[in-house]
C-alpha cells in the first residue's frame, strides 16, 4: 500500500518499494517479538506439553444443588426453589500442573450472572478451594487455574457455581481440562480480544476493547510493536548508515493505520454486533414498550401506576429507594413532577400536605393502616394516606 | 417531519457562515463545503439553543412554530443572501464537493482505494450509530441524573424552569426543580426538547437525534477544517477517519445525553477556526473562534477552562517571537494563582482543589495505551510529537502546539490535583475529560507527522540532488 502522507507530489525514489518491505518486516518483526516474550513470561511449563485437552460431556455431569436433566447433550440445570445459585459438578482424577486450564461449555447466562469454580485437591480433600470466573459477553471464559496457590497435586473433583439474577435454566454442555500450551494460551488471548462487549453502565466510561482484564490486550500489542518497528528501523538505518528513501513516513503511517484499522474493525465487529442486540430488544417498540423491555422495567410500569393516581399538574415527589439507581430512574421516570432523590437526605421536616413519597424496594419504611401513620429509619411519623402498595414498592400522599 | 426539522438548525447555520465568510474566498477551494456543513451544522445548533433561550426569557412557549419558523426564515433568508452573493458557485461548489467525495480529489491506485474504503468504512460506522440512536432509550447514568431531567422538564413546561439545589428547591416550595447538577448550562438539554416538539411527544430515545448529527458534523468539520489548514486530501481524511473511529466517542453516540462529545466537538471547531486565522488573518476567522469558544462555555462548565485553552495559541499567533515566552510568564502567574488557591481548599465548579499532586499513573496509563479507548491515538500523538521535534515549534505549528500544551496541562491538572482524581481512579472520569481534547489530538498526530514527513522528504531531496539515490542516515544527521 502506498499511502502518501505529507506532500503528495514527490516523485518516489527506486528504494519506496523498499522501505514499505522493510518496514512491514520490521513490523512483523516487533509483534513477534512481543509475543514470544509475552510467552516466556506467561506460559508456566513447557510451550508444546504432550498431555492433550480432556473433555468432559454432559453425562458425566451431576446436579449438586438444584435439579436438571440431559436433553440433547446438554444438561438443563436450575436453581431449587427459593435460591439463585445452580451447582454442577464432576468427578475425576487430573493432575493439577498438566492441566491448569479449565474451560466450561455453557449458554443460556442472563446478564448479571456470576460464576465460580470449586475444586478440592489431594492435599487437603476436606477443604473445598473456588476461584471467580470471568463471564464476558454472556458467556463463561475459560479459567487459567494454575496461578491458585491451591491448584496443586491430584485434583479429586471440580463443580461449577452459577449464582443467577433470577432462578432460570442454564444449559451446561461439558466441561474441557486444558493444558496450557503456548498455542492454547495465544488462542485464549486470541478469544479474549473477540469478546463482545455489551453496552453496560460503564461503558459511557470505558471501552475495554474486549474481555476484561485481558492477559495482553490487542492495542497494547500493537501499539508497542508499530512503536518498536519504527524505532528499530531508525536504530539500524542509523547505527548501519542504511538507506532510507523519502517515502519512509508514508510508510510508518501506513504500519500506524494498518494497526489501527485492525483495532477498529474489531470494534466495528463489536458495534454491529451490539447494534443488533439493542435491535432485539427495542426495534419496533414504542417508547413506553421500549422502557418496558429495560432493565428497569419493573420500576417503570410501578412509576406509570404512581403517575396514575398523581394529580395531572406537577406535584412535589419524595423518592425513596435504597439504591442510587432506583432513587435516581425513578425520579427521571416521575418528571415533570417535582421530583427530590437526594440520596444522603429524607428530610421529614421538608414535607408538607399534599406532598408525596414514593418508596422502592427500601427497608425499615413502616405504615400504621388505621392510624395512617408512616415512619422509616425509627424517624418520627408523618401522618399520611398509602395510595398503592405493591410488593416492595408504595405510593404515600402526606396529609 | 424529525428529519426535516433536525436540518432546520443545520441550515441555520450554514447560512450564517456562509455569510460569515470573506466574499472573495471560493466555495470551491479545499474543504470549504466539508467545513461550511460541519460547522454550520454545530452554529446552527448552538443558535437552536440561544433562540429557544430567549423565547423563554420573553415567555413565549415552545412550540414546533415559535421555535422552527423564524429559524426556517432565518435560514432562507441567509440562503437567499448567500444565494445573492455567491450566485451559481452555491451549487457548482456543492457539486464538486460531492463529485470530490466520489473521484478522490487527485488521488491515484492505492491511495484512492484507501479513500473509498475509509469513507465506506464510516458510512457504515455512522449507520450503526444511528440504529442505536433510534432504538436505545436513554441509557447512561448523568444522562438521566442531570441531562434529560431539564429537558423533560422544560419540554412539558414550554419554557426553561430553574433548577436548583436542596436548600433553594426547599424554600421555593415547588417552583424550582431538583436534579444532581441544577448547575449545568441549558444547552444540551434544549437541544434534546426540539426533537420532542417536533415528535409532538416526548421520546427519550429520539430526541439524542443531536447528538449523532454532531458527530457526523464534527467528521466533516475535521476534514475540511484541516484542508483549510493546507493538508492534503489524504491527511484531511485520516484526521477525520482517527476522529471519527475513536471507540468512546462512538459510544457518546450510541448511549448518547452525555455533554461530552457536543464538548469536544465545539472545542475542536473553535481551535480549527482560530488556526485557519493564524493563517488568513481575517478578523472573521478570529469571531468565528470566539463564538465556537463561548459556546464551549454553554455546553458544560469545564467549558470556560476549555475556551481559555486557546487564549496561548492566539497570544502565539499574534506575537510569534515574544509569545512563548508571554505565554511562560503566564504560566508562572497560573500556578502562583493554583498554589495560593490550592491552599485555601478552593471549589471550582464541583471540584474541590488540593496542593497535592497525586495523579494515578496506573489508571491514566491504562486508560490511554491498554484499553481500547482510543485505539492506538496516544501512540501516534507520542510517536508522531518525537519524531515532529523542534518543528513543532515553526511559526504554522505554534499555536496548534501552545493549544495542545494547554490543553494537556488542563487535564493532568484536574486529574492530578482535583478531587476528580478519585474518580479518575474508578475510570470514571479519566476518558470523559480526555474525551473533550481527544478529537484535536488526532488532528495534532496527524499534523506532527506531516512536519516529519515534510522535513524527511527535504532532506531526501537535498540528498538526492547531491548525487545520493537514497539518504545515507546517521543518527547526528537527523535528530529525533
Amino acid at each position: 500500500m502506498n499511502v502518501t502522507l505529507g506532500q503528495p507530489s514527490q516523485p518516489l525514489s527506486s528504494s519506496d518499494g523498499g522501505n514499505s518491505v522493510a518496514i512491514a518486516v520490521a513490523f512483523a518483526a516487533s509483534l513477534a517479538a512481543l509475543v514470544v516474550a509475552y510467552l516466556l513470561l506467561a506460559v508456566p511449563g513447557k510451550w508444546f506439553p504432550s498431555v492433550k485437552p480432556i473433555h468432559f460431556g454432559a453425562d458425566a455431569l451431576n446436579v449438586v444443588t438444584g435439579s436438571g436433566a440431559v436433553r440433547q447433550g446438554a444438561l438443563i440445570a436450575k436453581p431449587p426453589d427459593g435460591s439463585d445459585t445452580v451447582i454442577v459438578s464432576l468427578s475425576l482424577a487430573l493432575r493439577s500442573g498438566d492441566y491448569p486450564v479449565i474451560s466450561w461449555e455453557i449458554s443460556g447466562l442472563p446478564a448479571g450472572s456470576e460464576a465460580r469454580l470449586l475444586w478440592r485437591n489431594e492435599y487437603t480433600p476436606d477443604r473445598m478451594f473456588t476461584a471467580p470466573i470471568p463471564i464476558e459477553g454472556g458467556e463463561i471464559a475459560p479459567l487459567i487455574v494454575v496461578k491458585d496457590r491451591n491448584w496443586i497435586g491430584q485434583i479429586a473433583g471440580i463443580a461449577l457455581a452459577v449464582k443467577l439474577p433470577s432462578p432460570t435454566a442454564i444449559q451446561v454442555r461439558g466441561v474441557y481440562a486444558e493444558p496450557l500450551s503456548a498455542g492454547s494460551l495465544l488462542g485464549l488471548r486470541a478469544r479474549e480480544w473477540m469478546t463482545q462487549e455489551r453496552w453496560s453502565g460503564t461503558s459511557i466510561n470505558t471501552v475495554v476493547g474486549g474481555a476484561e482484564l485481558s492477559g495482553l490486550p490487542l492495542p497494547l500489542l500493537l501499539g508497542l510493536a508499530t512503536v518498536l518497528a519504527t524505532g528499530a528501523s531508525l536504530l539500524v538505518a542509523a547505527v548501519r548508515s542504511a538507506r532510507i528513501g523519502p517515502a519512509f513516513p508514508s510508510a510508518v503511517a501506513a504500519m500506524f493505520l494498518v494497526s489501527w484499522t485492525v483495532l477498529d474493525v474489531r470494534w466495528q465487529w463489536n458495534l454491529a454486533w451490539q447494534a443488533r442486540a439493542t435491535g432485539e430488544r427495542f426495534a419496533g417498540k414504542s417508547w413506553h414498550e421500549k422502557h418496558l423491555a429495560s432493565e428497569d422495567g419493573e420500576l417503570f410500569a410501578f412509576t406509570e401506576k404512581v403517575r396514575a393516581k398523581l394529580p395531572a399538574s406537577p406535584v412535589r415527589v419524595f423518592v425513596l429507594a435504597d439504591a442510587d439507581y432506583f432513587r435516581g430512574r425513578a425520579a427521571y421516570h416521575l418528571y415533570p413532577h417535582n421530583v427530590y432523590f437526594n440520596p444522603w437526605v429524607v428530610p421529614t421536616a421538608a414535607m408538607k400536605p399534599n406532598d408525596y413519597i414514593v418508596v422502592f424496594q427500601r427497608p425499615n419504611i413502616n405504615y400504621d393502616n388505621k392510624a395512617h401513620l408512616l415512619s422509616w429509619d425509627r424517624g418520627p411519623p408523618v401522618a399520611a394516606d398509602q395510595l398503592l402498595a405493591e410488593p416492595g414498592a408504595a405510593l404515600f400522599r402526606i396529609r | 417531519m424529525l428529519l426535516l426539522g433536525l436540518l432546520i438548525p443545520c441550515l441555520c447555520g450554514i447560512g450564517a457562515l456562509l455569510l460569515l465568510r470573506p466574499p472573495r474566498d471560493s466555495l470551491s477551494a479545499p474543504g470549504e463545503v466539508a467545513w461550511l456543513l460541519g460547522a454550520g451544522s454545530l452554529a446552527g445548533a448552538f443558535l437552536l439553543t440561544l433562540w429557544m433561550r430567549l423565547l423563554s426569557l420573553a415567555g413565549v412557549r415552545f412550540s414546533v412554530v415559535a421555535v422552527g419558523v423564524p429559524l426556517l426564515a432565518m435560514a432562507a433568508g441567509t440562503g437567499y443572501m448567500a444565494w445573492r452573493r455567491y450566485d451559481r458557485a452555491l451549487f457548482s461548489a456543492s457539486r464538486s464537493a460531492a463529485r470530490a467525495l466520489i473521484s478522490s480529489p487527485g488521488l491515484v491506485g492505492s491511495a484512492r482505494v484507501v479513500w473509498w474504503v475509509c469513507i465506506g468504512w464510516m458510512v457504515l460506522r455512522f449507520g450503526l450509530l444511528a440504529l442505536e440512536i433510534a432504538w436505545q432509550p436513554l441509557y447512561p447514568w448523568d444522562a438521566w441524573i442531570q441531562w434529560a431531567t431539564k429537558a423533560r422538564v422544560w419540554y412539558e413546561f414550554g419554557r426553561i424552569v430553574p433548577f436548583a439545589r436542596f436548600d433553594e428547591w426547599y424554600a421555593a416550595g415547588g417552583s424550582v426543580y431538583f436534579d444532581a447538577s441544577p448547575e449545568y448550562p441549558p444547552t444540551m438539554p434544549l437541544m434534546q426538547v426540539w426533537p420532542c416538539l417536533l415528535l409532538g411527544r416526548w421520546d427519550d430515545a429520539l430526541m439524542n437525534w443531536p447528538w449523532w448529527q454532531i458527530g457526523v458534523a464534527l467528521g466533516l468539520l475535521v476534514y475540511g477544517g484541516m484542508r483549510r489548514l493546507q493538508c492534503a486530501p489524504l491527511e484531511a481524511l485520516a484526521g477525520a477517519f482517527l476522529t471519527c473511529s475513536l471507540p468512546l466517542a462512538n459510544v457518546h453516540v450510541a448511549l448518547a445525553g452525555y455533554a461530552d462529545l457536543p464538548m469536544a466537538a465545539y472545542y475542536t471547531v473553535a481551535v480549527l477556526a482560530l488556526l485557519r486565522w493564524n493563517i488568513t488573518r481575517e478578523v472573521r476567522d478570529a469571531v468565528l473562534s470566539a463564538c465556537f469558544a463561548l459556546a464551549c462555555t454553554q455546553i458544560k462548565n469545564p467549558g470556560y477552562v476549555w475556551a481559555l485553552t486557546l487564549l496561548p495559541g492566539a497570544i502565539v499567533a499574534v506575537s510569534p517571537a515574544r509569545g512563548l515566552r508571554l505565554i511562560a510568564a503566564a504560566l508562572g502567574v497560573v500556578l502562583l494563582a493554583v498554589v495560593v488557591v490550592a491552599f485555601t481548599h478552593a471549589r471550582i465548579f464541583q471540584y474541590e482543589i488540593h496542593l497535592n499532586f497525586d495523579l494515578d499513573w496506573n489508571t491514566l496509563i491504562g486508560s490511554y495505551f491498554v484499553l481500547g479507548n482510543w485505539h492506538l491515538l496516544w501512540y501516534g500523538v507520542l510517536g508522531a510529537a518525537v519524531l515532529a521535534g523542534r518543528r513543532l515549534f515553526a511559526p504554522h505549528m505554534r499555536p496548534m502546539t501552545a493549544i495542545v500544551v494547554a490543553g494537556l496541562s488542563f487535564i493532568v491538572f484536574v486529574l492530578a490535583f482535583t478531587s476528580a482524581r478519585d474518580w479518575s481512579s474508578e475510570q470514571t472520569t479519566v476518558n470523559r475529560a480526555t474525551l473533550h481534547l481527544a478529537p484535536l489530538m488526532a488532528i495534532f498526530a496527524v499534523m506532527a507527522f506531516r512536519e516529519f514527513s515534510r522535513r524527511w522528504r527535504e532532506d531526501s531531496s537535498r540528498e538526492i540532488g547531491s548525487g545520493q539515490a537514497g539518504v545515507a542516515l546517521r543518527a547526528s544527521e537527523r535528530p529525533l
